[in-house]
């Protein structure tokens, strides 16, 4: 997935392994908080159909994603006791870092 | 006609229309789920802003029953949730809508425009005393431990110090007390006549207070919200004002009651209020990093 690429709320969910009906309300909460921002797709596809919703992390969200993202690999270099990351990052957190933290 | 025909014609023709009709139907029906589940978030901008972006979701689940599962877990998952957070939440109304008589309305009126729990339940003592009571004590639960909260007193009387629980401090009720029980039992305790109830105190010197000021007739109402315990309220009846009637009766404990009941509502407006704020400041709440970690899991 390319940086260029928009989420909208069914991707999101499909990449974070949730049902979409969970991530609704938390990207609602998200946005209420200023993590996330959403604007609806710039195409002109409402002559087609309703429009998509997509997202993306604000300043601040993004900043906080990627203390997270840090803290998270932080905790993972302890519990294994190597420098190193154990493990790669999850579908989402590529998703994450490609599609939202690399704006 | 013969029943064979019948048959074939029942399986071979008509179950498979009904089938592929049905089929046709589910994506509509998924859409008008979606736009039903929409409609009941509350706010009218959020609820076209939601119906869209559903619908658009929608164009992208494959398959038709499918669409239909989808739909269902939004309306299932995300409308009760959604619904609670867009809707408009009373700060501090309920407790000017019950308090009967035109004192009380005013009273209720800066009630509602109080949105610091600590200034409510101040309003909410002063109301009391001396009208209603010569003592108003609220007890609100940090955790697992009681602390006082407010304390008033009719005609400027304190209570020694070392006696009765000042504010800020910790209490604990004996078993059999009036907040105990009215805590345990989640129900409002009337005690017409203290001398004739063998009350446990919470200490000796409490108690001694209690026969100082001629402490006569108790209420004691827990305050309970949305399946909650916040704490309790207690009024009493005693020496320090001349009144004709110093026993509380069953109508004044119905009262107290009420007032419980709103003054718990009004505490927990203001807690969800004051978490609405913190939320607000995202950098420094944990709550947003919970949802993130949701997502980043």
């Amino acid at each position: 997935m390319g940086p260029d690429e928009e989420l909208y709320g069914l991707r999101i969910a499909m990449n974070a392994g949730r049902k979409a009906g969970s991530v609704y309300p938390i990207l609602a909460r998200l946005e209420e908080a200023g993590w996330v921002e959403s604007f609806w797709e710039r195409e002109e596809r409402g002559e087609r159909g309703p429009r998509r919703r997509f997202y993306q992390f604000s300043a601040d969200g993004l900043a906080a994603a990627r203390a997270l993202l840090i803290e998270r690999r932080g905790t993972v270099r302890q519990r294994t006791g190597r420098s190193a990351p154990a493990r790669s990052p999850s579908p989402v957190t590529e998703l994450l870092l490609s599609g939202w933290v690399a704006r | 006609m013969t029943g064979g025909m019948l048959t074939f014609l029942l399986f071979a023709v008509l179950i498979p229309l009904a089938v592929n009709e049905a089929g046709d139907l589910l994506p509509s029906l998924a859409r008008y789920l979606l736009r039903w589940g929409a409609r009941r978030i509350g706010p009218a901008g959020q609820a076209e802003r939601y119906e869209e972006e559903w619908l658009a979701d929608l164009e992208s689940v494959p398959g038709k029953l499918t669409k239909l599962a989808h739909a269902c877990g939004v309306v299932i998952r995300s409308v009760p949730r959604l619904r609670a957070q867009f809707r408009p939440r009373p700060r501090g109304g309920p407790l000017s809508r019950i308090l009967p008589g035109r004192m009380m309305d005013r009273i209720g009126k800066q009630l509602a425009e109080t949105q610091e729990i600590g200034a409510t339940l101040q309003h909410v003592a002063e109301m009391l005393v001396p009208q209603f009571a010569d003592h108003c004590c609220i007890d609100l639960l940090q955790g697992d431990v009681l602390i006082r909260r407010v304390q008033q007193n009719a005609g400027g009387w304190t209570p020694p110090a070392g006696t009765w629980a000042q504010v800020g401090e910790p209490i604990h009720f004996p078993v059999g007390h009036f907040c105990q029980q009215a805590m345990t039992r989640l129900d409002t305790i009337l005690v017409t006549d203290l001398a004739e109830t063998d009350i446990p105190a919470p200490s000796a010197r409490s108690e001694a207070t209690a026969h100082e000021v001629g402490l006569t007739s108790v209420i004691s109402a827990p305050l309970y919200a949305r399946g909650v315990l916040l704490g309790v309220i207690a009024v009493a009846r005693s020496r320090l004002t001349n009144r004709t009637q110093r026993n509380y009766t069953s109508a004044d404990r119905d009262f107290i009651d009420a007032v419980g009941r709103r003054v718990a509502i009004a505490i927990n407006d203001a807690m969800t209020l004051q978490g609405e704020h913190q939320t607000a400041l995202a950098s420094s709440n944990p709550r947003p990093r919970r949802l993130l970690q949701v997502l980043l899991a």
